[in-house]
């Protein structure tokens, strides 16, 4: 098993559902998608993806100790 | 002609007191649509070169396009056309609430104000009645108030007005149009240069309506997307949070400005001025425009503290980056006082909010002191500072009169060295996204017809994942964060397709968010006019339009040598998502310059003219 911290802001925040983000177990070999669905997120909405930082995408495979911001898309610019 | 068009433009010369119809011929409308895109060829055709703002010649072109008169979603738009005081070039500026469909069911498509009063007017648009009206009584009235007042004393609680506050009157140049104390043609000055003319208001109300070409197909067309999307905008949570719904996203990304510029990152401040935060403090609720499924704009009901309570209309994302985290400010209550302050007195809040950043940085460097501002202390992340100097920029008054001809304007009056600070593109203040960030900006902005602006490209927010034209090739994938590969072709292709926007007129919204498609709108588009485009006639429309506005800027002397971005933009961030990262600018503008078919300095060559059927 593996052990990561999720960030979930905006109209993403209801998805948390009281779960602690900063220590969230995956299986080993897990992607950014197991991730998006492990909280049940819309995966149409998961756009953009930053892991420790640098943009990724969903097929990402996932490390011990990674910290993944999962981004809202973003509309509205105006 | 059953083409959704009356083909009738009103122009009234406010110097001689004259009103008259004119006829539009249809082959003007085909190349360039309405809105924006008529109102710049206008533009260029009728003035002879370059005009002095205030200068009674210059034009107000208040523009309509296919898409207002029939019930459309996000066709309560218009667009505004005219020279800018701040950038003394073409400007374009739009709105929404009611005014746009008003004035077609008046029996226009467009209004041209030329000349100036010589005391203060309004004019009152009912169907085929036209008068100008003495506005004296109302000059010094905030423009909120005049709304009111204008109806009362009409007698006509019906009547759309779009109308300029006491900083429009007194050429404050960000002075902004605003229309039904709901929506705000902000940025570019055109509110000065109503003000110029002695123009308080327009007040309209018609109720003709437009004949279109498959009036059936039409009709489901328009019912079927406002279900659609309706749908889409409450799955993605842009109907319930509205553009507050960016901000955390935004700051995340690198995106926001903080501390004027200066700064990397700040995600507790993103968080409280955000939405869902923003959507629970002030109890934000959609404030839709006429026809509108998504209510983007909020209505807002604050009671404590007492200050700052009011019930009234709510900062977007714009204003919460240019007066929240571009000042280190993280209270959304106090960020829409200063926001309603703005909005009364009639200055855009992108630029305002820029103004007091750069204020704040004079401030901290000691080019400017609490003996200058008359004892206000103008400090980073201080709200009094905020709601100081917006209500003495908007009034003109004590030391926001030195904000007077914009920020560059202020600059040089500050301090030998202030103008490098300033983070602006042709005197346009950089909006609240990053081109550090969103590197297909950096050609959005250096080349932007009317300045600096996001949403005459809306390229960061492709960037950014939400907005998507598969039918330009542009969908995931197409641009990855600070790689060059497809940035200019992206910054191109938004640009032409926002210019269309702009021109139909069709509230980006609904594709940038709503989920329209390029398609969905092709097909209403040839249900309305009977045209028959193709996309690539819609989008060489589009290209036409820009390029139009690029020869205005061009003859108003901004060419190649003025793409340029300020030296803020090429500062890397130390920490978060764009640490260390540099704008490849020489590159990205090469791609650009190829992909337009311009030549070095900047030009349309003549084959490119040729092919946009722009020859003269």
């Amino acid at each position: 098993m593996i052990e990561v911290s999720v960030k979930l802001v905006s109209i993403f925040a209801k998805y948390q559902r009281g779960r602690d983000t900063s220590k969230v177990t995956l299986k080993e070999g897990a992607t950014v998608l197991d991730l998006v669905r492990e909280f049940g997120l819309p995966e149409d909405h998961v756009r953009i993806i930053a892991v420790n930082g640098k943009q990724e995408s969903l097929d990402k495979v996932l490390t011990q100790g990674d910290s993944v911001f999962l981004f809202p898309p973003a509309f509205g610019g105006g | 002609m059953k083409n959704g068009y009356w083909q009738k433009m009103l122009r009234v010369d406010l110097t001689n007191r004259k009103t008259s119809v004119e006829d539009i011929p249809e082959k003007d409308l085909k190349r360039f649509i309405g809105g924006a895109g008529l109102g710049a060829e206008i533009l260029h055709r009728e003035l002879p070169g370059r005009i002095a703002p205030y200068d009674p010649n210059n034009l107000l072109i208040f523009g309509t396009g296919p898409f207002q008169g029939p019930p459309v979603a996000g066709g309560a738009k218009f667009s505004i056309v005219g020279v800018s005081p701040l950038t003394g070039t073409f400007a374009d500026t739009a709105a929404g609430a009611d005014w746009g469909p008003s004035l077609k069911d008046a029996g226009y498509d467009f209004l041209i104000v030329e000349g100036a009063s010589e005391e203060p007017v309004y004019l009152l648009l009912v169907d085929d009645h036209v008068e100008i009206r003495s506005a004296s009584h109302l000059w010094g009235v905030n423009s909120f108030d005049v709304v009111d007042a204008i109806r009362e004393e009409t007698g006509d609680k019906r009547l759309s007005i779009s109308s300029i506050g006491p900083a429009g009157e007194r050429r404050v140049a960000i002075a902004c149009i605003a229309v039904d104390k709901h929506s705000f043609a902000g940025r570019c000055g055109l509110g000065a240069v109503m003000g110029s003319k002695n123009l308080k208001a327009i007040a309209v109300r018609g109720t003709q309506k437009i004949v279109l070409n498959e009036a059936k197909k039409a009709g489901e067309l328009i019912k079927r997307y406002r279900q659609e999307i309706l749908e889409t905008v409450k799955a993605n949570g842009f109907r319930e949070h509205g553009t507050p719904g960016l901000c955390e996203t935004a700051e995340g990304l690198g995106d926001m400005p903080i501390k004027y510029w200066a700064g990397d990152v700040w995600p507790e401040g993103a968080k409280k001025l955000g939405a869902p935060h923003y959507t629970e403090v002030l109890n934000a609720r959609p404030l839709p425009c006429k026809y509108c499924p998504v209510g983007c704009h909020r209505a807002i009901s604050i009671t404590e503290p007492l200050e700052y309570a009011q019930k009234g209309i709510g900062p977007e994302y714009e204003t919460l980056g240019m007066m929240g985290t571009n000042l280190l400010i993280d209270d959304p209550k106090a960020i829409a006082r200063a926001n309603e302050i703005a909005n009364k007195l009639g200055v855009d809040s992108i630029s305002v909010g820029a103004m007091v950043g750069f204020a704040m940085e004079c401030y901290e460097r000691g080019w400017v002191t609490s003996k200058d501002t008359g004892g206000l202390e103008i400090k980073w992340g201080d709200p009094r500072a905020l709601i100081g100097l917006v209500d003495q920029i908007g009034k003109k008054e004590g030391f926001g009169a030195i904000f007077a001809d914009g920020t560059l304007g202020a600059a040089k009056k500050i301090h030998p060295e202030a103008v490098k600070i300033v983070v602006h593109c042709k005197g346009l203040d950089i909006p609240a996204h990053d081109a550090r960030a969103c590197i297909s900006l950096a050609p959005t902005y250096a080349t932007g017809s009317r300045g600096a602006c996001h949403f005459r490209g809306g390229c960061e927010d492709v960037e950014m994942g939400g907005l998507y034209i598969p039918e330009l090739g542009i969908s995931k994938g197409t641009v990855k964060f600070f790689e060059k590969e497809n940035q200019s072709m992206l910054a191109a292709k938004c640009q032409d397709f926002f210019a269309l926007l702009n021109s139909l007129v069709l509230c980006a919204f609904m594709v940038d968010g709503g989920g329209m498609s390029l398609t969905g709108v092709k097909e209403l588009f040839n249900a309305i006019t009977g045209w028959d485009y193709t996309i690539d006639d819609l989008m060489q429309a589009g290209e036409r339009i820009f390029t139009v506005q690029r020869m205005i800027n061009i003859r108003d002397g901004y060419g190649g040598e003025t793409d340029v971005l300020p030296s803020k933009m090429f500062e890397p961030a130390k920490e978060g998502f764009r640490a260390e990262k540099i704008i490849p600018f020489e590159e990205l503008m090469e791609d650009y310059y190829l992909l337009r078919g311009w030549n070095e300095k900047g030009e349309p060559k003549s084959e490119t003219l040729a092919r946009l059927d722009l020859v003269r």
